[in-house]
C-alpha cells in the first residue's frame, strides 16, 4: 500500500509563546486509524537560545512513543522540529508539544504546528533520511537523500524575518503570524521512486527571510519476502510473507 | 580528481567581489574532507555601506548546487534557491549583509565532491564565499 496522508490528520493548530521562555500548542481531537504513522512538524519563535525539544504528548490510547526525528536552531532565530510516533489502534487523541529554553518570548501566538496522519508506511521508520539548514534565500528547494523506493518526504520551515505566508511547490499549508514568524508544512504530492535527492520547496513572500528547515522521509512498507516483527502494545505481531 | 579539498571549518572565496555580468558561473568540482557534515555559501548583499552591491530587487541570483558521493562519477541535487537584492533588513531593522545559502546537512560519506552554478539575470556586483562545517 502506498504511503497517503490520511484524512484524519487535524488541522494546523497554533503554538503559543508564555512570556518565559516556553512555547507550547495542542492539536484538534483527531482518530487516526489503526497501524498508522504520526508525524508532528513544530514551528517555534526562538530567539538566539538552544531550545530544549521536550517529547510531545497525547490525550488517546494506542499511539506508541513519541521520538525527535530532527531538529534544527537558527542561532539568529527560528526552529523547527519534526517527531513522530506510531500508532496501533487508533482512538480519538490530542497532541500537544512544548518546547522550552527558546530564549525571550511574549505570551501570544507566535508560530504554528502540524499532526499529519499518514498510512503506509513501514511500522519501523529506523533508518529513515533527514536533513536540515538554515538559510537567507527567499526560494529555496534543500533536498533529502531517500533510502527506499515509494518514500514520502516531508518538511518543516520557520521564516523568523515574517516575509509573510510562503508558498511552495509541494502541497503546503502555510502560516504567517504579524511581528512573530511564518512557515509551513509541505509535501510531496507524489511518493518518491527509486532512492536518491528529493528536493523540498519553500518560497517565501519576500526576499530576505531567516528561514530554518527540517526536511524527513517516511519509509514505505518494505516488500518482498521475509517477515516483520512489530512490537505494538507489547503484542509481538507477525506480518509479510513466511 | 579535484586539486582543492574543502576541509572542516574552512572558508574560501568561490567569487571575489566585482561585477559579474548576466549570464551563467560554474563552481567546478571541489572534493569534500570526509568530516564535513555541513556546507554553506554566502552572498554578499546590498547594505548602506556597499550601495553598489547587488542593489535591484528585480536582479535575481539563482543557484543550484549538486553533490557527488562517488567522486564524481554521478551528481545530486543538494540546494537550490533564488533570491533578489536590494537592501532589506530583518524583523528587529538590521539590514541584512548575506544571502545566506544554508549552511545545510550533507550525507556522511567518503569520495565527496560539491559542484554548483550561479546565474545572474543582470550585471551584478557582489561576492560569493563558501564555508564548511
Amino acid at each position: 500500500m502506498a504511503i497517503a496522508r490520511d484524512a484524519s490528520s487535524p488541522a494546523r493548530f497554533n503554538i503559543t509563546g508564555n512570556g518565559s521562555g516556553s512555547e507550547s500548542g495542542t492539536s484538534g481531537s483527531f482518530t487516526p486509524p489503526n497501524s498508522s504513522l504520526l508525524r508532528l512538524s513544530v514551528c517555534v519563535n526562538s530567539n538566539g537560545a538552544s531550545p530544549t525539544f521536550n517529547l510531545p504528548t497525547n490525550t488517546g490510547t494506542g499511539v506508541g512513543t513519541w521520538a525527535l526525528l530532527k531538529s534544527q536552531v537558527n542561532a539568529s532565530g527560528g526552529t523547527v522540529a519534526i517527531y513522530e510516533a506510531q500508532v496501533s489502534t487508533g482512538s480519538a487523541t490530542t497532541v500537544s508539544i512544548t518546547i522550552s529554553t527558546v530564549g525571550t518570548n511574549t505570551a501570544a501566538v507566535d508560530a504554528a504546528a502540524w499532526v499529519d496522519v499518514w498510512t503506509g508506511a513501514d511500522s519501523s521508520q529506523s533508518g529513515a533520511a533527514t536533513a536540515g539548514g538554515t538559510s537567507a534565500t527567499q526560494n529555496i528547494s534543500p533536498t533529502i537523500s531517500t533510502t527506499r523506493t515509494g518514500s514520502q518526504v516531508h518538511g518543516v520551515a520557520v521564516d523568523w524575518n515574517q516575509r509573510g505566508t510562503p508558498t511552495s511547490t509541494d502541497t503546503i499549508d502555510g502560516y504567517d503570524v504579524a511581528t512573530f514568524t511564518s512557515g509551513g508544512r509541505a509535501y510531496k504530492a507524489a511518493n518518491s521512486g527509486s532512492p536518491g535527492s528529493v528536493a523540498v520547496n519553500f518560497n517565501a513572500a519576500a526576499a530576505s527571510p531567516q528561514w530554518c528547515y527540517a526536511l524527513a522521509e517516511i519509509l514505505a512498507a518494505a516488500t518482498g519476502s521475509g517477515a516483520r516483527v512489530s512490537t505494538f502494545s507489547n503484542q509481538p505481531m507477525i506480518r509479510g510473507p513466511m | 580528481m579535484p586539486s582543492v579539498t574543502l576541509g572542516k571549518m574552512s572558508s574560501v572565496q568561490v567569487l571575489p567581489l566585482a561585477t559579474y555580468p548576466a549570464g551563467t558561473y560554474n563552481l567546478p568540482a571541489t572534493a569534500l574532507a570526509d568530516d564535513v557534515t555541513k556546507i554553506g555559501f554566502q552572498v554578499q548583499r546590498c547594505t548602506t555601506p556597499a550601495p553598489t552591491v547587488w542593489p535591484n530587487l528585480a536582479d535575481r541570483i539563482s543557484y543550484v548546487l549538486e553533490l557527488s558521493y562517488n567522486g564524481g562519477s554521478t551528481w545530486n541535487n543538494w540546494f537550490s534557491g533564488d533570491d533578489g537584492g536590494g537592501i532589506t533588513k530583518n524583523k528587529l531593522g538590521v539590514e541584512i549583509g548575506w544571502m545566506d545559502v544554508g549552511p545545510a546537512d550533507i550525507n556522511p560519506g567518503t569520495n565527496r565532491q560539491l559542484r554548483g552554478s550561479v546565474v545572474f539575470n543582470a550585471n551584478i556586483r557582489t561576492s560569493v564565499t563558501a564555508t564548511v562545517l
